[in-house]
């Protein structure tokens, strides 16, 4: 039997599972591996689900694409990746010249424009949130092509701050 | 000694706001919160009487404006403020500004907090009074070379520290005699731009040192007690995460020594009400002052838990003008209670704030099972004030019946929507050095450094419970199972109206 494919990601880690459902059951592949599970809703947002025949208390919200976890005592969130989605750029830090807030928070400075050139751990933007600040520094030197946000503005973490350019000498 | 107070401000939001509400209660009185833009509908703004608007959602604006704050305690005819911790706890003016409205602070009069405030200043306030001090060198006005001459005097490790300071800033250990001068100069920059004050001291740095304190109470009469220590060492960057009761680390002669020590520097300054001192402990058995906090402490529960005794409630009842209803022997700790701080932080992301929806609290009931907590299903964590959220405190016969109850309360609270330190406070309690008593300021960097949650079983476990559910609870299902129950349209609320929610979106 075929199943229906589902994409996860979970601790930034994509995973990729087939469900083949019935009336009262469900199989599970992953990493080839089939196992049945049956869950049966108790509550709002607790469920009891029996995996290989072993039964678990679970807390489970939907928010979005984000499926909110808790089985074991152990908390997880899980993002669908729907179909023929790119990989959203969810994960902070640098990747590729983006340089991304690090938490949800408050610019509380914004020490670049467009067309600086900057140099390596170079403070570029400021970011506030519960009394901490945070420094987003630049990962290599560079020229500043756009700066996304300005002093003030909330921001969400994974937010695009600023994108920068390599230095011509530092490019291969 | 007038009527009886009847009224309290709440100057203070989030779990101890909601705490102390419920200690004034418990007293008769009534109670009157105070909200900022963040906080419509907070959990404290939910348990008080009346709630007053005092600004904007920064703290400036709101929870830190001196004035705003006696203006709605005089609009709302209250008799008495209670400020809580953090915010303007610790502020002289702000008591002083109380005072002077003809209410009363529930607190040290604010002389007393102006002399305890700095870090020297209350050095020299008990020095003569035979409580021990950390050898160093607090004379703020000597130049970095003469600090630096006094550093390789005391002995090294020493710690340059901010006169003003607190929370971390402003602090630097130096084991080499080359780093003195630039490690001054950096700790005055840091102390400059942190407090607007660039003074530094010099002190001995005790390796390996445990964070011991002395809860106090003192009335307005005179007496003075002390209610034992807690020990505050488990801490991620200085701030402290789990706390205990008795302390390992205390025989009796000690515990005694230091609780005495303790009383000795309350009543050098005329202390009132419930403060707190707090010690150094070296591994010899040494024990060094190190401030007061003239306030009521985030961990002030265990210390209830072990003694019986209402903290906030003896706190109001010394604000009544009554003297002390117990006496040094009679007071005693029974059994061993633990905290634990329940953070909006990522542990595995530099403990960075995680502010966020939260789409569903539940908390951990039973025996010897205690959450102070300022949390509420559907609420959205603010980004402007501190990332705690809850305490959770468990009582035991003994240690070990405390740490096994505590884990299991950790494993039953459930808190889903944003990251938050939960599993690590878990793998801090389960962790075989903190089960043997083994603790230490530097114990999260020494046995848990770049904490990550383990990935085995459970993470396959959440993947098959995800997919279990993926179809089960489809949006429209997941909607329909809403109704079934009283106060529906409430029952929308957590996440309905966040749904569309993006930060950064204002509508």
């Amino acid at each position: 039997m075929s199943g229906r494919p589902l994409k996860f990601r979970i601790h930034g880690m994509e995973v990729e599972l087939e469900v083949s459902t019935t009336s009262d059951a469900s199989e599970v592949r992953l990493d080839g591996v089939h196992t049945l599970v049956r869950a049966e809703p108790l509550a709002d947002h607790l469920y009891r689900v029996f995996i290989g025949g072993e039964g678990h208390l679970v807390r489970y919200v939907r928010h979005g694409d984000a499926r909110f976890i808790q089985v074991d005592g152990e908390a997880f969130q899980i993002d669908v990746i729907e179909d023929g989605a790119a990989a959203a750029a969810g994960e902070s830090g640098a990747a590729g010249g983006e340089l991304r807030s690090p938490m949800p928070g408050k610019v509380v400075k914004v020490m670049v424009r467009a067309g600086d050139m900057v140099e390596v751990n170079q403070v570029l933007v400021i970011v506030e949130a519960m009394k901490m600040e945070n420094e987003v520094r630049a990962p290599g030197a560079g020229r500043v092509k756009a700066v996304h946000v300005e002093q003030g503005a909330p921001v969400d973490g994974g937010q695009l701050l600023v994108e920068l350019a390599p230095a011509e000498k530092d490019s291969p | 000694m007038g009527a009886r107070l009847s009224k309290m401000l709440i100057a203070n939001r989030g779990e101890i706001a909601v705490r102390v509400a419920r200690a004034a209660r418990e007293s008769g009185m009534r109670t009157v919160a105070v909200y900022s833009g963040a906080d419509k509908g907070a959990p404290h703004v939910r348990v008080a009487d009346e709630a007053v608007y005092i600004g904007a959602a920064p703290p400036r604006e709101s929870y830190l404006n001196i004035e705003k704050l006696v203006n709605a305690a005089k609009a709302s005819g209250c008799d008495c403020v209670h400020p809580g911790y953090g915010f303007l706890s610790e502020n002289e003016d702000f008591a002083q500004a109380v005072k002077d409205a003809g209410i009363k602070f529930i607190g040290p009069e604010p002389e007393v907090i102006r002399r305890l405030g700095s870090k020297t200043g209350a050095r020299a306030a008990v020095r003569d009074h035979g409580v021990p001090l950390i050898p160093g060198f607090d004379d703020i006005s000597a130049s970095p070379e003469a600090l630096a001459a006094a550093a390789r005097e005391i002995g090294l490790p020493v710690m340059i520290k901010a006169a003003s300071g607190g929370g971390g800033k402003g602090m630097r250990v130096v084991r080499d005699p080359a780093e003195l001068p630039p490690a001054i100069e950096a700790a005055r920059r840091e102390a400059q731009n942190a407090f607007a004050d660039g003074a530094v001291y010099v002190e001995k740095f005790i390796d390996h040192p445990r964070h011991v304190e002395i809860q106090i109470l003192a009335d307005e009469h005179g007496s003075t007690v002390h209610l034992f220590e807690r020990e505050c060492s488990i801490q991620r960057r200085h701030q402290k995460i789990v706390e205990e009761t008795p302390s390992v680390a205390l025989t009796p002669a000690l515990r005694k020594a230091m609780g005495d020590a303790a009383v000795r520097a309350a009543q050098a300054v005329g202390y009132t009400n419930a403060g707190t001192v707090e010690f150094i402990l070296g591994p010899d058995g040494g024990f060094y002052f190190l401030e007061v906090n003239t306030r009521l402490q985030v961990e002030h529960p265990i210390t209830e838990m072990v003694t019986g005794v209402d903290l906030v409630k003896a706190q109001i009842r010394i604000a009544n003008g009554e003297k002390l209803w117990f006496g040094q022997d009679d007071l005693a700790q029974r059994g061993h209670a633990i905290e634990c701080r329940l953070y909006a932080e990522d542990p595995e992301n530099g403990f960075l704030p995680t502010p966020g929806d939260v789409l569903l609290w539940e908390e951990p009931r039973g025996f010897g099972v205690r959450m102070d907590a300022g949390v509420v299903t559907g609420m959205k964590i603010p980004v402007d004030y501190d990332p705690i959220l809850a305490k959770l405190v468990c009582w035991g016969q003994d240690r070990n019946e405390a740490l096994a109850r505590m884990a299991a309360a950790l494993r039953q609270t459930v808190i889903l929507g944003t990251r938050t330190n939960l599993q690590f406070l878990h793998a801090v309690v389960t962790h075989p050095a903190f089960v043997a008593g083994e603790t230490h300021t530097g114990f999260i960097p020494q046995h848990l450094p770049n904490w990550k949650r383990p990935a085995g079983a459970a993470r396959g476990l959440a993947l098959l419970v995800a997919a279990a559910l993926e179809d089960k609870t489809s949006p429209a299902s997941a909607k329909a199972g809403l109704g079934d129950g009283p106060g529906d349209s409430d029952r929308f609320s957590p996440w309905e109206r966040l749904g569309g929610f993006r930060m950064g979106e204002r509508t």
